[in-house]
């Protein structure tokens, strides 16, 4: 130890407290027995206190500096043993001192270590980052005391197991034996680094799949707060002059954005929020919605959809998707089957023309018959006014059932988008045979119901359903009072089947010419002059649009039977 | 002559309420009976051809057309004066109509002065028509109390034989065509030959009264 070569070089220095006072006890005794001056005595006497004073005193000091000695040990046993990794480090990074768990982390023996640059362990890349974070801390000493941080990946030892560890260097400023110094401790956080790592990379790998992806994407935590979004979000913020925050949109409150909406989309908006917030709370499987966004260059339509994370995790993703391709493709295909709907419908007009000339001036004639009696009694003087009453009002009456007459042939005329509705199928037989009534009476063929419809709502287009039985009735009748049959009758049946309605037309004409089939319905085959063949194609397509199908088929007995389906809405089942 | 006394009667025949009761009110106004019917076929039930009258009948009706009932009328033997109103006037079915004896044809609307001018018109038609039955109901009657003889001469008489020849054709002396022919023209009540001669076609053209 370092303070053994001083008790060999001092006689008293390990005498006990007893001895001591013994000898002064003696010293003292001989002073008394020998001649000498007083004065002389008196100063040996001084001496001898001083010595033994001294001796006591330097006796206390060497127990002192044991008891440090010893502490001074355990602390080094401790910096050595510590689970973290000290390093002492001077101002050009050369390793002062180093405790064992640091020698054991690095992989080297702790005398290799002191006195080599530490750089030399590290990667070369991660070698100025150390020296200028060494030289960051001495600066720092003055100004900013607290610890600074470093991550840092070293090179392996040949005492070390795997491969590339990575630490965190924690590390403040100190003043030495040899000056300032940089006390680090160094912490393995490999696993921890590397769970990032694989976290970077999964939400690395996240955001581009987002990226690619066409649709606007945005992901909301369990507020409803934007979490995430992709690029075509971005994009479309930025293409819609949205600022920098709402383009990137992370951090942005959803639902509460949805809300807060004004103008024509408000009504929209909230309920978009709304459905939301049920999605979320996985009240709803999911939701989705179409809405149109036009600009002042072109339309556009989007598909909104939102569903909810899968796991544990509160949250959805929305997307929005541009169905204009779609939406632009669909409208087109509708309007040329509304244009040749209502090309169809003129030409069942002017067949039917005579018909409804005859069915309008029925009220005319009445009117003016009702007026010439009013006339009469005027003239008469005739002062009956209950029968004056009865006059005006058959007047008024008969000129407002031409007034309906009028206008429901206008309404059948119309050229109008289709509009989805719900109706009674009652009310649409009896619109449609009202309109076809006198024709059936002028070919003496009886148009009749085989019972009563049941009372079931359909969602469809009217007119365009009414368009439909028109030329199949027309159809029927007119095959009847071409052939000239014997029987002159069509039936109208309706027949309810799961999920949707069926419309059985049954006439007693001919059937089905033999070679018929499918061509029947091309618009270009007809086998009546009237062109009804034109009729039944855009009937078919009609159907079709409202998601059923019409299809014809020769009757067991007698004539031919068209049929046509609609899909019945669940919520509108009868029971 | 004819049976004055009952009044003459528009039988109305429509299936469409309004007309039937707008038209009622008018022609009531006018001083006609009317009596309607919603189909063809209530009306022939209801109908006897000793009722004086005429029809109106709408051509276009559901069940049995205007055509059909004129048809009928026919067949049974009936021929009051037809109007047909028709809301849409075709040729062939005009014709038809005419052919079978209708009075007249109206195009609806029709204005009322013109349906009661019409109907009037149709009424007299019908007048004329029943006074000339009986008229023939009459002389058939007048005919049928003529002796064997009798007719025979007035036969011959009216094709123009003078009693001489009449007398060489029967085998009887020309002073008994004399006296026989005045006999016919005294019971027959003829003002003269020309009077004889409608009397005789009458009678020859009906042969079911012997």
């Amino acid at each position: 130890m370092m303070t053994s070569h001083t008790r060999a070089s001092r006689g008293t220095s390990n005498l006990s407290a007893a001895d001591l006072e013994r000898r002064l006890e003696a010293l003292i005794a001989n002073l008394g027995d020998r001649d000498a001056d007083d004065e002389q005595r008196a100063l040996l006497l001084d001496l001898q206190v001083h010595q033994i004073e001294l001796e006591m005193q330097g006796r206390e000091l060497r127990e002192a500096r044991g008891a440090l000695e010893e502490s001074r040990d355990r602390y080094a046993r401790l910096f050595d043993l510590a689970p973290v990794g000290y390093a002492v480090f001077d101002p050009h990074g050369v390793i002062l001192d180093a405790n064992l768990t640091a020698a054991r982390m690095l992989g080297r023996p702790r005398s290799s270590l002191i006195g080599s640059p530490f750089s030399r362990y590290l990667e070369v890349g991660e070698r100025r980052p150390f020296l200028s974070h060494v030289e960051q801390v001495l600066e720092a000493r003055a100004t900013d005391p607290e610890n600074m941080s470093l991550m840092m990946r070293l090179r392996p030892g040949p005492e070390a197991a795997g491969g590339d560890r990575v630490f965190q260097l924690l590390s403040a400023p100190r003043f030495g034996d040899s000056g300032e110094e940089c006390f680090s401790a160094l912490l393995d956080v490999t696993a921890q680094y590397e769970a990032q790592a694989k976290q970077h990379a999964s939400d690395h790998l996240r955001q581009v799949v987002l990226d690619v992806l066409p649709e606007q994407i945005a992901v909301l935590d369990g507020t409803g707060k934007i979490i995430a979004v992709n690029r075509a979000w971005a994009d479309f913020a930025a293409d819609n002059g949205a600022s920098d925050t709402l383009q990137s949109g992370v951090g942005l409150d959803y639902v509460a954005a949805c809300r807060s909406a004004c103008g024509d989309e408000a009504e929209s908006a909230r309920i978009v929020a709304d459905s939301i917030v049920a999605v979320i709370a996985r009240r709803l499987p999911s939701f989705n919605q179409e809405y149109p966004c036009h600009t002042a260059y072109r339309h556009r339509w989007f598909e909104f959809s939102a569903v909810p994370f899968g796991g544990g995790m509160e949250g959805a993703v929305i997307v929005h998707r541009d169905i204009t391709e779609r939406k632009l493709a669909e409208d087109h295909s509708r309007r040329a089957r509304e244009s040749a709907a209502q090309g169809a419908r003129v030409n069942a007009v002017g067949m039917l023309a005579a018909s409804l000339i005859h069915e309008l001036t029925q009220p005319l004639s009445a009117a003016s018959f009702f007026g010439g009696t009013a006339l009469t009694l005027f003239e008469q003087g005739s002062n009956d006014r209950d029968k004056l009453r009865q006059v005006l009002t058959g007047v008024e009456e008969q000129i407002n059932r031409a007034g309906d007459i009028l206008q429901r042939l206008r309404d059948f005329l119309r050229r109008r988008e289709m509009q989805m509705r719900p109706v009674a199928i009652d009310e649409l037989i009896a619109k449609a045979t009202a309109l076809v009534r006198w024709y059936a009476a002028d070919k003496k063929v009886r148009v009749h119901l085989t019972h009563p419809a049941p009372s079931l709502v359909v969602m469809v287009d009217a007119l365009q359903v009414e368009q439909v039985l028109v030329n199949l009735l027309c159809n029927s009748i007119q095959a009847i009072d071409g052939a000239g049959t014997e029987r002159r009758e069509v039936s109208i049946a309706i027949e309810s089947h799961r999920g949707e309605i069926e419309f059985v037309i049954a006439d007693t004409g001919p059937g089905l010419p033999a070679d018929a089939g499918e061509r029947l319905f091309d618009i270009f085959t007809s086998t009546k002059d009237s062109g009804l063949g034109m009729g039944l194609a855009i009937s078919r397509d009609i159907v079709g649009a409202h998601g059923g199908k019409l299809w014809a088929e020769d009757a067991a007995s007698e004539g031919a039977i068209f049929r046509f389906t609609l899909p019945l809405q669940e919520t509108d089942q009868p029971q | 002559m004819s049976e004055i006394g009952a009044p003459p009667t528009v039988f109305l025949v429509d299936d469409d309420a309004a007309l039937r009761e707008s038209m009622s009110l008018l022609l009531g106004q006018a001083g006609f009976q009317v009596r309607t019917f919603r189909s063809g076929t209530a009306f022939l039930d209801a109908y006897t051809k000793d009722e004086p009258g005429c029809v109106v009948l709408d051509l276009r009706m559901p069940e049995m057309s205007g055509l059909e009932v004129q048809e009928a009328l026919l067949r049974a033997g009936y021929a009051p004066p037809i109007l047909f109103l028709s809301g849409y006037g075709d040729v062939p079915t005009t014709v038809r109509a005419i052919k079978g004896g209708a009075v007249d044809f109206l195009v609806k609307p029709v204005a009322g002065e013109l349906l009661i001018e019409r109907i009037r018109q149709a009424l007299q038609e019908d007048a004329r028509q029943r006074a000339a039955a009986a008229d023939q109901l009459s002389i058939r009657a007048l005919y049928a109390e003529l002796t064997a003889r009798e007719r025979e001469v007035m036969l011959l008489a009216t094709k123009g034989f003078s009693n001489k020849e009449i007398a060489q054709q029967l085998g009887i002396s020309p002073r008994t065509v004399e006296s026989h022919r005045a006999r016919v023209m005294e019971k027959m009540g003829a003002g003269g030959i020309a009077e004889l001669c409608h009397m005789s076609a009458v009678c020859l053209a009906s042969p079911t009264v012997t």
